[in-house]
């Protein structure tokens, strides 16, 4: 990340702008201005549905912060958190119009999940669409490292006894329908406590008020050597040296656990996509040079995110794992609704 | 680590070396501080532009000194208008504010200044000294404990409620349920969200706060010409001019010891994650009233009364920042901005970092030491002007606080709605208040409301319904005893003087 | 704020007024218990809880009303709350201003908005000095945008003056 240009806010729209125009005429990309004439001619609006300090936060800021370099206009990221991403999509999908200079930036496993089991007032697929995918962190269960359960399989075993509790973020979360699959598969007995955010849950694990905690991997890693994961609900472990080898819970217990990763996607009107196909192709473009450039790598190891889990995809496999969860979501249904 | 004389003075030099951002970052905490609505939070958020591109020492410098100036910002209009300036400091109206109604806004002033930067420094020195110590309570101070402990806060709707409990119960109930509006906390299910998307996480706290005090205060205004009575007026015109703020020093150095215990609650409060001011100053003021000798006093004007809630929320600065030093997680909102910051400069936080660079979060703990410091000098003489404000005819005052305190409902989130909620919300204050239900035991329900409810909804599944959870902890245990002995207490007493008293005249 | 409720020599206090919130409470409270029959006991019990109380705090507080009125120490007619007078005039035309500020800011912007209320809510409460409105509310506008929109960054919709002074700086 550059260190003189983080991330831009109103005040610098009027400058923006200005130095936008000026630099309109001497563009290093001419070509994929020649499609989309005056876009972006303003700053771009980025909606993200879970509350600023988060870990969408931290990872939007590093990708905006050399997405500017080349789609040359500011961002503008807005939080609105609520009722599991719901108030963030109907704020988008509502109050926002469809004109490619207003984006979403979400987490597509819990929040399609939410969709599932919330009912809201949007229609998915149809009003919006999944188109780039930023990265891919598996879901795990992991433990404090003093904790008593040194593998999966003695925390398993422990949860026939008696049951384990587990910190999970909400119940509509990869990281949750993971757990219920290994306790169905397996007979333990699996109590999720949902603490609203990443945060809370790795501090209630790290103090112990839970046995255990799931969720996706990235947030264990980052307490820096307290935390021991002890599974993987994937199919390898991406990063075993970071992760004390967890093995894949697949490969542990012989289950058919689907693959359960959290995964960040930037998402669009579906109306703007067909008003503004140019548009949507600058956007599109440009984004996938990000992953590319040397500068992101560098951002997002500043974040503390491993750089394992940036993995771009196009609006296909997007929503193809968005089709993917909302299955999953249907099945455990009873189990995380009120 | 060496914890040696040299390293302290070191750590101290450096601080004092950043003067340059502390003291602007003061005057910038303390206007934001004072206008309702805008948080350290908001305020960091909007300033990452500029410490991202700062020294992360230099950063971390400038974001404390904003975040505990802003704690004591929020008291300004607390005490002048009637109007905290955050949640946390939502108990200091209560007796802030009378003192200000008599003329005495000088004083009530200071008292809250004094208190601030003295329990803020307390608590920062002392979280200097037991870091390791505190880094443990979090250990174990789980739901349960917690619920017990914000128990001790909404005891203080039947404190605030004197003269009319059952009414003071009702307001008390029904902030309760206002708060908890919103999503439940196992399943997120939307309840009494009247179909607005924009309660959908629940109602926002500083709208309600800006309704039932702001607006329903303006509301009230178009009764008198000014809000000091005429025998304020007369006290405020015949007092030298220095006199008042030497007078509240005097005082608030008399009670020394209130400052130091209430900011330990402060300290305590904001070590938990995920407590925060609100709940630190409720618990303060409700045992600084219940260890007081005139209790009676409590809501008329007492400089106890402004003393408690002022110092803990100052001393949570300290406990705030605790879990992210120690477990490299953010406790609250402000301590998550700073992490952004942090890892930006490719810091990591956690047990580690007192092996690898111990300068690093004794330094943030230290630069809030040096910021207190600061804090007296440059506040402290303002104290007399700003308590000017109360003289401000109504017909000037009422309309500004209407148009700056709306803006303040719309700040956080930036919804249209919030500020239509605030007008709701102030009218229903002015009914509260033209009728003689106290606004502020509504408050405290809407503002303690969602947290108990997430820590006693938490304890409940852990135990897997089984509501015995509540007393199974020891610690519990001895909170729940003294939650009782609280409330048991101060009436036995009195029964007992009462009944001497009445021996003793036969 | 405390009211006196004690009867004064034989005349009926008014209870009218103290009504209200204790009406407006037990109708939240149904609606809130309502909204949340259908969902599992996690979801509900705390407003259960806390509704059945405050349901049943009101239902104390007006069988305690009903039975001062049978007995004619109280009536059930309005007092204050709802009086006519020069404040409560004023009050209401106060109000007024502040809904229509609320409704007119997404379209006028935030500075042109908070100008004109406050010129007018200044005129209703009784300020007639020309000088004095038009330099309080400019002056305060002004300071308004600057600490809110040029340095604060609030984002309300920009109205005229903020486009005006968008070109200009």
């Amino acid at each position: 990340m550059s260190s003189k240009d983080p991330l831009f806010t109103r005040r610098t729209f009027l400058k923006g702008t200005a130095a936008s125009i000026a630099l309109g005429s001497v563009s290093t990309f001419p070509f994929d201005n020649l499609f989309a004439a005056d876009f972006p001619e303003r700053t771009i609006d980025i909606v993200v549905p879970t509350g600023a300090g988060g870990g969408a936060d931290r990872n939007l800021r590093a990708f905006i912060s050399v997405w500017k370099k080349y789609l040359q206009t500011e961002f503008e990221p807005g939080f609105f958190k609520g009722a599991g991403g719901q108030v963030g999509y109907e704020t988008y999908l509502g109050k926002r119009e469809p004109d490619c200079y207003n984006l979403l930036y979400g987490n597509m496993g819990p929040e399609t999940i939410m969709y599932v089991l919330q009912k809201p007032n949007y229609k998915f697929p149809g009003d919006y669409v999944y188109f780039n995918r930023c990265d891919v962190d598996p879901s795990v269960i992991w433990v404090r490292k003093d904790s008593p359960f040194q593998t999966i399989e003695e925390l398993v075993e422990e949860g026939k006894k008696r049951t384990i509790t587990l910190s999970c973020s909400r119940l509509p979360h990869p990281a949750s329908i993971g757990s219920l699959s290994l306790a169905d598969a397996t007979g333990a007995k699996f109590n999720l406590i949902p603490y609203g955010g990443g945060n809370p849950t790795v501090v209630a694990c790290l103090t112990g008020e839970v046995d255990a905690s799931a969720l996706p991997m990235a947030n264990p890693i980052s307490t820096k050597g307290q935390a021991r994961v002890l599974g993987v609900f994937a199919p390898s472990n991406p990063i075993p040296d970071r992760t004390d080898n967890a093995p894949a819970v697949n490969d542990v217990f012989g289950t058919n656990i689907p693959d359960l990763p959290s995964a960040r996607a930037f998402a669009l009107h579906t109306e703007a996509i067909e008003k503004y196909p140019e548009r949507y192709e600058l956007l599109k473009s440009t984004m996938r040079k990000v992953f590319d450039d040397p500068d992101y790598k560098v951002a997002i190891e500043k974040t503390g995110r491993p750089w394992e889990f940036i993995s771009y995809a196009d609006e296909a496999e997007c929503m193809e794992y968005a089709a993917n969860m909302m299955e999953l979501a249907k099945k455990y249904e009873p189990l995380l609704t009120a | 680590m060496e914890f040696t004389f040299e390293f302290l003075s070191s750590l101290f030099t450096a601080s004092l070396s950043q003067w340059y951002v502390i003291v602007p970052a003061i005057v910038i905490g303390l206007i934001i501080g004072a206008i309702p609505g805008l948080g350290p939070a908001n305020s960091l958020i909007i300033l990452l532009p500029f410490t991202l591109v700062l020294n992360v020492e230099t950063a971390m410098a400038f974001m404390v000194a904003l975040y505990c100036s802003a704690r004591m910002g929020a008291g300004i209009p607390a005490i002048l208008v009637n109007i905290p300036g955050t949640a946390g400091a939502a108990a200091t109206p209560f007796d802030g504010y009378p003192m200000s109604q008599k003329g005495l806004a000088q004083r009530a002033l200071t008292l809250s200044f004094v208190a601030s930067a003295l329990g803020g420094l307390i608590a920062s020195i002392f979280s200097i000294f037991a870091l390791p110590l505190l880094s443990r309570v979090g250990y174990y101070f789980h739901s349960v404990e917690m619920v017990v402990v914000m128990l001790f806060g909404l005891t203080l709707i039947a404190v605030v409620s004197t003269g009319n409990t059952l009414k003071g119960l009702i307001a008390g109930v029904f902030g309760l349920l206002v708060g908890a509006i919103g999503p439940d906390h196992i399943y997120s299910a939307p309840r009494a969200t009247f179909g607005f998307l924009e309660l959908y996480d629940g109602v926002p706290v500083v709208a309600a706060l800006i309704g039932v005090f702001a607006i329903s205060e303006a509301l009230l205004m178009t009764e008198v010409k000014s809000i000091v009575t005429d025998v304020g007026k007369v006290h405020m015109a015949t007092q030298t001019r220095w006199a008042e703020t030497i007078i509240g020093v005097r005082m608030a150095f008399k009670r020394w010891w209130h400052i130091v215990w209430t900011s330990f609650i402060g300290l305590g409060v904001g070590v938990v994650p995920g407590a925060g001011a609100p709940i630190a100053a409720f618990v303060a003021y409700q045992q600084s009233r219940l260890f007081s000798k005139t209790p009676e006093k409590y809501g008329t004007g007492h400089p106890e009364g402004i003393l408690a809630p002022e110092s803990a929320n100052n001393g949570v600065t300290s406990g705030s920042l605790i879990p992210l030093l120690t477990l490299g997680v953010p406790g609250g909102s402000t301590a998550a901005i700073m992490l952004i910051v942090i890892q930006y400069h490719g810091i990591t936080l956690g047990p580690r970092i007192f092996l690898d660079r111990p300068e690093f979060p004794y330094g943030v703990l230290m630069a809030m030491v040096v910021t207190y410091l600061f804090m007296v000098g440059t506040i402290l003489p303002l104290a007399r002007y700003m308590s000017r404000v109360t003289l401000v005819p109504t017909q000037f005052l009422a309309p500004a606080i209407i148009s700056f305190t709306l803006v303040g409902a719309f700040a956080p989130r930036m919804y249209m709605f919030d500020m239509g909620l605030a007008l709701v919300f102030g009218v229903i204050g002015y009914i509260a208040r033209k009728t003689g239900y106290q606004v502020s035991a509504i408050l405290i329900g809407v503002i303690l409301g969602p947290y108990i409810e997430q820590y006693f909804m938490r304890a409940l599944r852990i135990a897997e319904g089984n509501p015995m959870v509540l007393f199974s902890s020891r610690i519990g245990n001895i909170l729940w005893v003294f939650l009782v002995l609280s409330l048991v207490a101060p009436p036995l007493i009195g029964w007992y003087k009462k009944r001497k008293a009445d021996h003793a005249s036969l | 704020m405390k009211k006196d409720t004690e009867t004064q020599h034989g005349r009926a206090n008014r209870r009218g007024d103290e009504l209200v919130l204790p009406i407006l409470s037990l109708l939240f409270a149904i609606y809130y218990l309502y909204t949340i029959k259908d969902l599992a006991w996690e979801a509900k019990i705390n407003g259960l809880l806390i509704g059945s109380v405050l349901i049943l705090l009101v239902l104390i507080f007006l069988i305690k009303i009903g039975i001062e009125v049978t007995r004619h120490q109280s009536s059930l007619r309005f007092g204050e709350l709802f009086a006519w007078g020069r404040a409560q005039a004023s009050r209401i035309g106060l109000f007024g201003l502040a809904v229509l500020y609320v409704l007119v800011i997404p379209y006028a912007g935030y500075t042109l908005t908070t100008c004109l209320f406050l010129f007018l809510a200044m005129f209703v409460l009784g300020v007639r000095s020309p000088v004095k409105l038009i330099g309080v509310s400019l002056a305060l506008s002004l300071t308004g945008y600057y600490l809110f929109i040029a340095l604060l960054d609030t984002r309300f919709p920009p109205g005229p003056v903020e486009k005006l002074f968008g070109m200009l700086f």
